[in-house]
């Protein structure tokens, strides 16, 4: 490692009373080998906000409200050591078992991960009013994108591939749109009936979930990187967590349904959640994210561009599908079971 | 302080997790332990230190290390002993350089300078110089002391001295409202800075806040007369780049330099010991402050010389080398 570099992390590990018999650089993450242990060092720039947000989730994970792998102290008691526009913060090693290249094993950790962490830190219900109102906004939004890109390419003599992908899959994303927009127009219009405001439950939120951001040894899993966590309404999140999945996942052969039972075993949905997020989640935002950066630098190719949208549409309407079947199962569950207490209750009388 | 040694020792092993711990020295204690060695403070005044806890805080940067307390295992920055709180700190063993290291020096001054503030009520020092000067000459001349040759510098000198009085009257006059002024704490030294891994590392004592202004100045008179005329301008072009120092610094750093201390002492030395087999010393030793703090003065001005500064120090009491 070079000299000026290897002067700044030793003055970083002053800060532990760490002397590194070894260090070894792996670009912002530095391995710390000394006689007390071996330890990572995170290099990174930080904002005041973010360091923050780290001292907010700290006393959390210490209470072990959370099972996670948080900066260890120094010694003047810092989380976040800062020197010439860097910021470090310094964590036990972790032999990690799972490669980064296994996404499937990490998503499955990440959501029961996830679930615990929304879980533990759960608050009470808090008015949602206005999420409704900028959900209805955003989807409006979204649709009259769509109707515009389906509109442009309509009118073209020769669509390209991909425009026509797209044009095949307009029934689908509109018919999408629509129901979630209903489902979202219809509980702002009762509210505006007085009808009471809806609410949905709050709690400490991660802020960049993502398969890198769970450390795996063995048996044990560990959330990191929480410099962007704050207290939100969980289930945006945890939509945010589903669609991200979808996209990274395979679209074939991904347990869906073990995903989900991992994730609402750890943090069960309120009625309303679960509807919200459902709906939420129709909103097909990867492929329009995908349009937007066909429409805007196309860096890649047309084919590329052409199996992209193939493979995202696939994993949208699979997340969709499978995420209406569970909660249908779930609801069909809950009936027979009231059934039977009911049936119980009046066989006792 | 006796009676908690038996329990200093364990406690601090238990409280800061030291595996290895012995006593260096009792006065600074100084313990050696397996992660280096540590100073421990003694604190009777809890509101002290607390401030001292703010003010480090108020101090932390990215250049240089600070003297901050250890927290403990649960997380305190000290622990309570009867009626001490007691506090852990670095204690690096290696004294800083000044030549080579002044950019750093300069960051040092800069954090100081601009963060270690607070409201003080006024220059605490008695602002009439002029007049103690003239009073002390007259005194002198009456006793009959003035005559030999450093009677004769001192009546030399009366004249340029009164005028360096007067400058810092006049400089020091311009400050006495209530103003959040740049304060050290009463046994701060920035000669007790030490060298860590190549950067510098200030300690910050354990006194009630004072000026600032007068250890500055000393700090910088001191590295003029050991390193140079050169070395103290590589500082200041440092300072400069950090951002130069505001009026109220300037002022009062150089009223400090004005300040014919040097006058006072000799007339001193005089009052006291009329016959003295070190006098030539003594007058050597008064020549070259003057000179040097004339120097300074100069140096200072020509990098941070604010409008309406008033007369040059050249002006005021010439040069002992030029003579």
């Amino acid at each position: 490692m070079e000299t000026s570099r290897n002067i700044e992390i030793n003055r970083i590990l002053f800060h532990y009373d760490i002397f590194p018999l070894r260090l070894t650089d792996q670009g912002n993450m530095i391995k710390a080998e000394t006689s007390a242990g071996v330890f990572a060092l995170k290099r990174k720039k930080m904002t005041e906000k973010q360091i923050g947000r780290l001292y907010d989730v700290y006393p959390l994970i210490r209470s072990l409200v959370i099972d996670s792998a948080c900066p260890l102290p120094s010694k003047y008691g810092d989380l976040v050591v800062k020197w010439d526009e860097n910021s470090y913060y310094l964590m036990p090693w972790f032999e990690e078992t799972v490669p980064e290249s296994d996404l499937r094993e990490r998503y499955q950790r990440l959501f029961l991960k996830a679930g615990q962490l929304h879980r533990q830190t759960m608050q009470k219900e808090a008015d949602a009013s206005s999420l409704y109102g900028s959900a209805v906004q955003m989807l409006r939004a979204q649709q009259s994108y769509w109707e515009r890109f389906f509109n442009t390419a309509e009118h073209r003599v020769y669509p390209s591939p991909f425009e026509q992908i797209v044009l095949g899959y307009a029934p689908s994303a509109l018919g999408y749109l629509q129901r979630a927009l209903v489902f979202f127009s219809q509980n702002v219009s009762k509210q505006r009936e007085g009808e009471s405001g809806r609410v949905l439950r709050r709690a400490l939120c991660h802020g960049r979930l993502s398969p890198l951001h769970i450390m795996i040894e063995n048996e044990k899993s560990f959330l990191i990187n929480f410099e962007e966590s704050k207290e939100d309404f969980y289930i945006l999140e945890t939509a945010a967590l589903f669609q991200q999945a979808s996209v990274m996942l395979p679209p074939d052969g991904t347990e869906w349904d073990r995903l989900f039972r991992d994730y609402f075993s750890s943090c069960p949905a309120s009625d309303e959640e679960a509807s919200f997020l459902f709906h939420f989640l129709l909103c097909p935002r990867s492929l329009s994210h995908l349009i937007n950066q066909y429409e805007g630098k196309r860096e890649n190719s047309e084919l590329w561009f052409t199996k992209r949208f193939i493979r995202l549409a696939r994993g949208h309407d699979q997340l969709i599908r499978e995420l209406e079947k569970y909660f249908d199962d779930q609801k069909q569950q809950k009936e027979e079971q009231e059934k039977e207490e009911q049936e119980k209750e009046e066989d006792k009388n | 302080m006796n009676d908690i040694l038996h329990f200093l020792i364990p406690a601090l092993q238990t409280q800061y997790r030291f595996k290895e711990i012995q006593v260096i020295s009792k006065n600074p204690m100084i313990v050696g332990t397996e992660r280096g060695l540590k100073k421990i403070r003694f604190w009777t005044d809890e509101r002290l230190l607390r401030k001292h806890l703010n003010w480090r805080r108020n101090l932390m940067n990215d250049r240089f290390f600070l003297d901050r307390m250890y927290v403990n295992q649960s997380g305190h920055p000290f622990i309570r002993m009867g009626r001490y709180s007691v506090t852990c700190h670095d204690a690096p063993p290696d004294r800083a350089e000044f030549s080579g290291n002044e950019a750093l020096w300069a960051s040092v001054c800069s954090v100081l300078l601009k963060r270690s503030r607070d409201l003080q009520s006024g220059y605490d020092r008695p602002i009439d110089l002029r007049t103690r000067a003239k009073f002390s000459f007259e005194q002198a001349s009456r006793t009959g002391i003035l005559s030999g040759e450093a009677g004769k510098l001192i009546s030399t000198c009366y004249s340029p001295a009164c005028a360096r009085a007067g400058q810092a009257d006049l400089l020091r006059s311009r400050h006495q409202r209530r103003s959040r002024s740049f304060i050290v704490p009463m046994d701060f030294s920035f000669r007790n800075c030490k060298a860590l891994l190549g950067t510098l590392f200030v300690e910050l004592g354990q006194c009630k806040p004072v000026t600032g202004y007068q250890a500055l100045a000393r700090f910088f008179l001191e590295q003029m007369v050991a390193e140079g005329e050169a070395s103290l301008q590589r500082l200041f072009i440092s300072l400069k780049k950090e951002g130069p120092p505001d009026r109220e610094t300037s002022d009062l750093l150089r009223a400090e330099w004005f300040e014919p201390k040097e006058w006072f002492h000799l007339l001193t030395l005089l009052s006291n010991q009329p016959e003295s087999n070190r006098r030539k010393e003594e007058i050597q030793a008064f020549k070259a402050v003057w000179d040097q703090k004339t120097r300074l003065i100069n140096l200072f001005d020509s990098f941070f010389s604010q409008p309406d500064d008033g007369r040059k120090a050249g002006e005021d009491g010439g040069n002992f080398e030029k003579h």
